[in-house]
């Protein structure tokens, strides 16, 4: 669904934590980032997030788009679209606006959708009809 | 006023012919200055310190990837316009500048086409292109946000300038470091690299087996090392093939 558009976005990646690399800490980026290796703590980042299969992630995460593919302790926030493949693992709740997910891949937590559209829809309460009394 | 700085080891018999060659051409190109020679009683620093007393316009650093990190170093807080002549082994800095060898640098001393750039500093040094350090026992903290540690034998070097074509990215110019961490894993039959990649404009580093940080490929710094970009330091003199 969104794997022409993540590949692009990725295409300008300004962060690249390898598979080899250890980061503790609230990790603040301001552009793409990429996520193959172990993070604690907290990620935030105002652009796209992938988290490779080797990756694993016990920290909050904030991000624009994000595509994950490996595994996650913590809260995740997408403020766009997030995505996860069959070997994703998310043990946390995820906010999104929009969500796909394979076969195969292990959400574990809350998931709330921050659609516009259902926003909208929470603002219109429910008109009460009055029952009419015949006499 | 052009100033010109020979580094010592262009004092050797084997470069005689070099820098009469580098004295013919400048003199051709009407470049004409002061040639000063670093020998075992004048180090670059007190030619420089010296030499400012007469205003020149540009200090021309003839030499490698040491003689121009020595004479950023020993600029202090003064703006010139600076140089550089490649002679020799050890030149990535002056080729990343758009400056092959000697001849050229003579033609684009003449052409003096300047940029500003900015340079790495390492405690009270600066770099112009990277620090470079083994992955062994370091750690970096990144804005004192969060710590980034390897977990594999290779490099971590911190880069200003794209030197050496390890970072594609890094411009001289954005005021940016970029940390380039390389894990190299063997295999059986052929080893591999794991390469991550974070800017930053500001980072401490230390190292717990007590290794040192090799700036610009010349000099060593100690840990633990506090590392910033200073902005726009540097008025360098390039060519037209500079990588940024």
């Amino acid at each position: 669904m969104f794997k022409k558009q993540e590949a692009d976005n990725f295409k300008e990646a300004e962060t690249i934590i390898g598979p080899s690399v250890k980061v503790e800490g609230d990790f603040v980026g301001q552009g793409n980032i990429i996520v193959d290796g172990v993070i604690k703590g907290s990620v935030t980042t105002n652009g796209n997030l992938r988290v490779g299969e080797q990756a694993k992630i016990t920290a909050a995460v904030t991000a624009a788009n994000a595509l994950i593919s490996g595994e996650i302790h913590g809260n995740v926030t997408i403020k766009g679209d997030l995505e996860l493949t069959e070997n994703a693992k998310i043990f946390g709740d995820v906010e999104t606006k929009s969500i796909c997910v394979a076969r195969g891949a292990i959400l574990n937590g809350k998931c709330a959708m921050t659609n516009d559209e259902i926003k909208n829809n929470k603002k219109q309460p429910l008109e009460k009809t009055e029952p009419e009394i015949r006499l | 006023m052009h100033i010109y700085i020979f580094d010592y080891f262009l004092n050797q018999k084997s470069y005689e012919a070099v820098v009469a060659k580098i004295e013919t051409r400048l003199t051709d190109l009407g470049l004409n200055g002061k040639n000063c020679h670093v020998g075992p009683l004048k180090s670059l620093k007190s030619i420089v310190k010296e030499e400012f007393k007469n205003n020149p316009k540009t200090i021309v650093a003839i030499g490698n990837n040491a003689t121009l990190n020595q004479l950023i170093n020993a600029l202090e807080e003064n703006d010139i316009t600076v140089g550089i002549i490649p002679v020799g082994d050890n030149n990535s800095i002056a080729q990343s500048f758009g400056i092959e060898d000697e001849e050229r640098a003579c033609n684009v001393l003449s052409a003096r086409l300047v940029e500003t750039v900015s340079l790495g500093k390492i405690n009270e040094q600066y770099f112009i292109a990277a620090a470079q350090i083994a992955n062994k026992e370091t750690i970096l903290e990144i804005n004192g946000k969060y710590t980034v540690e390897p977990t594999g034998p290779g490099l971590t070097k911190i880069i200003n300038l794209n030197a050496d074509a390890s970072s594609p990215k890094s411009s001289p110019q954005d005021g940016l470091l970029e940390i380039v961490v390389s894990v190299t894993k063997k295999g059986l039959i052929s080893s591999s690299t794991d390469v991550s990649f974070i800017q930053t404009s500001r980072l401490i580093a230390n190292n717990l087996a007590h290794k040192n940080f090799l700036i610009d490929n010349a000099a060593e710094v100690a840990t633990p090392a506090e590392i910033t970009v200073v902005k726009e330091r540097l008025q360098i003199i390039v060519g037209k093939e500079r990588v940024f």
